[in-house]
């Protein structure tokens, strides 16, 4: 006998609303937050296991089952079941006393809610584990021809309950703490047994009950039909949900894109959707982001939606329109590749040369350690003498990718990846001359389950299919850019023979498919951080050949910032240079061609405008620079009506306010009656308890978000000193500060030395590189010298862990203040 | 009465604590006690009017369940003090062989919430133990409950052993749980069946009125 104790049970909310009876609308939220508590601690009083025993069938009848321990199950019905099958495995669960106790006792206190909540989530909790222990079987199962049947217990079908006492001499469940009472019933009540046939053919039955097939019309916890979600759009798209699913994760499941930076945990007030028709109430969280003109125009966020009724909606549609950053530096290297195509006129086989097609083609090629495939080796005979044995050969190092009749030599392209957090960028490059023929960029659709690397992780931990769910996503979204490319420019997918990937350590993780639970804890490890090569079609990417992913330094130091420093040059530099990358994350490399040393800080996700009160990503009317002096104080992108603020206007906005004494240097919004300019005075209003500058309109910036953009500004400060220390080296011998990354190129340099962000010491030795990332990845595909200079850089690089550094707190508390930090 | 009108609403609303204050307030202001002990039944059976009409659903009524007894506590000793007698006795319990509790539970709650006295016997509550007990409290209702297909039998065999005593005439019986249906009621003649928690409770106190009638 077996069993098994570890069950990562997960309760969805949905599921307990279904069960409780929920039809046409949601609980309040009290009763809502009972449920979702109770969810969150029902961990304490669940103590799942699950016992089981395989046995053989010895022998079959009409209307009984002899087993190989000599014990027969009685009846027709099991007889039948069981009549295709060799084997069965008998089960008992439990979820032990512990629950039973708590449904009790609340119970008698008069608590009838909890009892009943609790009394739910036992039966949701002891199904999943049976389906949990279900799935475990067909895992062993899949790859043969031996199939299962349906769950078969006591007491339910046309199996009497009489039976079950065989149960327990097939499985003891002492151990797991079951015992039988005389009129067969279990206890702890939470506990079920059941037998599973297994036999060769008969298939895999995989629904346990389906309802619609039962004849108990009345039955409670009965599944309903779905409501139907219309999502107006470009094209409208009809979608049939679940009764009690969740808004969002039905969204996320039909490619609906809405932005979700906390991930879905109703904390950021961005998934937003406008309900045309069949809003429900708002919800505590609606009342908390939104406003209550939005309120009234319909608008929810749609992580705390739970759908009841049919709706149709509108999605804030920010998605591609955003301004991406895809320009970099020119890249001025030698093209040399290692891809190679030739135009082969190959010797014509004769009695007197006998060598073999392969052989023939290892000599004109002059690679005597070809590898060919057995895929390709089936055509070539065919294109040589289709051909008068004139093709052209396209190799990636010394394996032959693909043989074309012909001299198609000038068909021969890559594509350069920079996988970002927030944006996807993707070069189609020509690797004759190594020029940028097009280029496309997006907003990685991953986003919808989280702004940053942190809550993507979470959702990977959290959602059983997460990592292969945030894996297609990614996979799906790099090849129907290549399709367009490709479509775009008149190019076969084909003939794009390499791809390199850059991305932090996570983006590679999620886009390999990789766990990547243990780069979220403590000490921070990564599966990998090597330079790696794969056949294209190994991870999922339609082209021809390989897919290179630049190596990394650490978990959190990542290929793009390698990719970075391979780009500015700086570890071939004699003087000092820093490289920094905003993004979602702030990065830092610091160093020339003695060494470099990485850092990684949170600058959390307030200068992509994403835990700011009325923040966006840069898209069209997305205010972008902040003038106070100006009668006009402020522009947006594309000159269009406001509808947010990007980081730029983030950072204009806090250097502002600094400027005209609005904010004083320990971060505190003045008091109105202490603002002496009557304009801005105006400007500065009391929301609740919360100071607030008005922009424009709706449009404010708060107090809690200048205190945000310290935060920030500190950590990214903080781990610039922590470095200078690390080298023993001051402000002023730092050559050359390149900044990195989209909102490094649109923020005004000036008004990052006001806030702090970077010492006052850089005036003037600041460059924007724009997507260094995107460069190196470039870089790192046309030339093989940059390949081995990347393995330089790696081996030169260290990396520099902030958490728990003194020094960095230090500098983090210091730097924390406007104006001239006190060192 | 303003008061009244309030406890009914927030009965309904399932606030605990307000209905236990305001149930206290009334007393002071020396409304009568019978009058606050009507509000709350009466707020109870709207919660279960609307109960059946899906516009609340099952923690609305546990809630409001919660409430009422929170109000009831108050009221206890004064009614007890005054004489004021429930307007009648129920006697409770899940059959033989049976643990489930919820759903009697649930039965429970709602006859209480219907001004009614509720003896519960608890789980695996054989026949003759039903007969004891509807000897020594002479209740004017017994209520059985069953989980399973395979425990209905105990509601039969409960039912003869009533007749055999001779307490079966005196008595309503009623029965209820997810495999019972209607049909199975008549077939072993008992005289109610109800679908779900909030009828049960309607039908008990219908069923004792007409007997007082």
């Amino acid at each position: 006998m077996k069993i098994e104790r570890h069950f990562d049970i997960a309760i969805e909310v949905k599921e307990i609303l279904r069960l409780l009876g929920y039809k046409n609308k949601g609980p309040d939220d009290k009763i809502l937050e009972s449920i979702t508590d109770e969810i969150k601690k029902c961990h304490e009083y669940l103590d799942p296991a699950l016992a089981y025993e395989k046995i053989n069938i010895k022998e079959k009848k009409e209307d009984r089952v002899l087993l190989g321990n000599s014990i027969v199950f009685q009846g027709k019905y099991i007889a039948s079941k069981l009549k295709d099958c060799q084997y069965v495995v008998v089960a008992v669960s439990t979820l032990g006393k512990k629950i039973d106790e708590i449904i009790k006792s609340s119970f008698d206190s008069g608590d009838y809610l909890r009892g009943m909540i609790v009394d739910i989530i036992g039966s949701t909790a002891i199904e999943y584990i049976n389906k949990a222990f279900w799935k475990s079987m067909i895992g062993y199962i899949k790859d043969s021809d031996i199939g299962i049947t349906s769950r078969m217990s006591p007491g339910s079908g046309g199996w009497d309950v009489s039976e079950q006492s065989k149960i327990f001499r097939c499985v003891d469940a002492a151990p797991i703490g079951i015992s039988l009472t005389d009129s067969n019933m279990m206890i702890p009540l939470k506990s079920t047994s059941t037998v599973y046939g297994f036999g060769k053919g008969i298939g895999i039955t995989r629904a346990e009950h389906i309802c619609s097939e039962c004849s108990m019309k009345n039955c409670a916890y009965r599944m309903d039909k779905s409501v139907e979600i219309i999502v107006r759009g470009k094209s409208d798209k009809i979608i049939h949900a679940d009764i009690g699913s969740n808004l969002l994760e039905v969204l996320r499941r039909e490619d609906v894109f809405v932005e979700s930076v906390c991930g879905g945990r109703g904390t950021c007030g961005k998934c937003k959707v406008i309900f045309l028709k069949g809003a429900g109430k708002p919800t505590k969280q609606d009342k908390t982001h939104l406003s209550n003109e939005e309120i009234d125009r319909g608008v929810r966020l749609a992580c705390c939606c739970t759908l009841y009724n049919p709706a149709e909606i509108q999605t804030m549609d920010s998605c591609g329109a955003m301004n991406v950053m895809t320009e970099g530096s020119k890249v001025d290297i030698k093209i040399e590749p290692y891809v190679n195509k030739m135009y082969l006129k190959i010797d014509t086989p004769t009695l007197e040369d006998q060598r073999s097609d392969v052989k023939r083609l290892k000599s004109a090629m002059k690679i005597d350690e070809l590898s060919v495939g057995r895929d390709l080796m089936v055509r070539i005979p065919e294109v040589l003498r289709e051909n008068d044995f004139k093709v052209t050969a396209a190799a990636y190092k010394n394996i032959l990718l693909d043989v074309e009749g012909g001299d198609t030599s000038n068909k021969s392209y890559g594509i350069a990846v920079d996988i970002g957090t927030t944006t996807l960028a993707c070069y189609l490059v020509n690797l004759r001359d190594g020029k940028i023929i097009d280029l496309e960029s997006e907003v990685n659709r991953q986003k919808i389950y989280g702004a940053d690397v942190i809550s993507r992780i979470n959702y990977t931990i959290q959602e059983r299919d997460g990592t292969s769910i945030l894996k297609n996503c990614i996979v799906n979204q790099i090849n129907e850019i290549i399709h367009r490319l490709c479509k775009n420019n008149s190019i076969d997918k084909r003939n794009i023979y390499n791809m390199t990937i850059v991305g932090n350590t996570t983006m590679i993780h999620l886009f390999l498919g990789l766990p990547s639970r243990n780069i979220s804890l403590s000490p921070f490890i990564s599966v990998t951080t090597e330079p790696m090569e794969f056949p294209a079609s190994e991870v999922g990417i339609s082209i021809g050949g390989f897919v290179s992913i630049l190596p990394a330094v650490s978990s959190y130091v990542g290929s793009d910032i390698t990719a970075g420093i391979l780009s500015c040059g700086m570890y071939n530099s004699k003087k000092d240079c820093l490289l920094l990358d905003l993004g979602t994350n702030g990065e830092i490399a610091l160093g020339n061609a003695n060494g470099i040393v990485a850092c990684s800080t949170a600058a959390g996700p307030a200068f992509e405008g994403a835990s700011i009160k009325h923040g966006i990503g840069g898209i069209k009317g997305a205010i972008s620079k902040i003038d106070l002096s100006k009668d006009n104080i402020y522009k947006t992108i594309g000159d269009e009506k406001p509808c947010g603020i990007c980081g730029s206007g983030v950072m204009d906005m806090v250097s502002e306010l600094i400027k005209y004494n609005l904010v004083d240097e320990t971060g505190r919004m003045a008091d109105k009656d202490e603002i002496s300019s009557e304009i801005l005075s105006k400007r500065m209003v009391q929301n609740g308890s919360m100071k607030e500058f008005v922009i424009d309109g709706e449009i404010t910036f708060t107090q809690k978000d200048v205190r945000e953009v310290q935060l920030a500004k500190a950590a990214v400060y903080a781990g610039i000193k922590v470095l200078m220390n690390e080298k023993a080296i001051t402000d002023k011998d730092i050559e050359k500060v390149y900044i990195a990354g989209g909102f490094g190129n649109y923020m005004d340099i000036q008004s990052a030395l006001n806030i702090g962000l970077l010492p006052k010491e850089f005036s003037g030795r600041v460059e924007s590189i724009g997507n260094s990332a995107g460069t190196g990845a470039r870089m790192y595909l046309l030339s093989r010298h940059c390949r081995e200079d990347m393995k330089e850089i790696i081996k030169a690089a260290k990396y520099i862990e902030l958490s728990g550094r003194k020094d960095f707190q230090e500098y983090f508390v210091d730097s924390m203040m406007f104006g001239d930090s006190k060192e | 009465m303003e008061i009244l009108d309030e406890i009914s609403e927030k009965l309904q609303a399932g606030a605990a604590p307000k209905v236990r204050q305001l149930v206290s307030d009334a007393l002071n202001q020396g409304i009568d006690v019978k009058k606050i002990l009507d509000a709350l039944i009466g707020a109870m059976g709207i919660v279960g009017v609307k109960f059946k009409n899906n516009e609340v659903y099952v923690p609305e009524v546990l809630i409001a369940a919660r409430a009422m007894n929170a109000g009831l506590e108050i009221l206890k000793p004064i009614l007890t003090e005054t004489g004021i007698k429930p307007i009648g006795k129920v006697i409770i319990g899940t059959v033989a062989g049976d643990l489930h509790d919820i759903g009697k539970n649930l039965v429970k709650m709602m006859m209480v919430g219907a001004g009614l006295e509720v003896i519960d016997l608890g789980v695996d509550v054989a026949p003759q133990k039903f007969v004891s007990a509807v000897k020594e409290y002479n209740p004017d209702i017994v209520a059985m409950s069953a989980l399973l297909t395979t425990t209905m039998p105990g509601m039969k065999k409960t039912l003869e052993a009533l007749e055999k005593e001779g307490l079966r005439s005196k008595l309503t019986v009623m029965i209820g749980g997810a495999p019972v249906t209607e049909n199975y009621a008549k077939e072993i003649s008992a005289d109610i069946y109800t679908p779900d928690a909030a009828s049960a409770a309607e039908k008990a106190r219908e069923a004792i009125t007409k007997k007082v009638a």
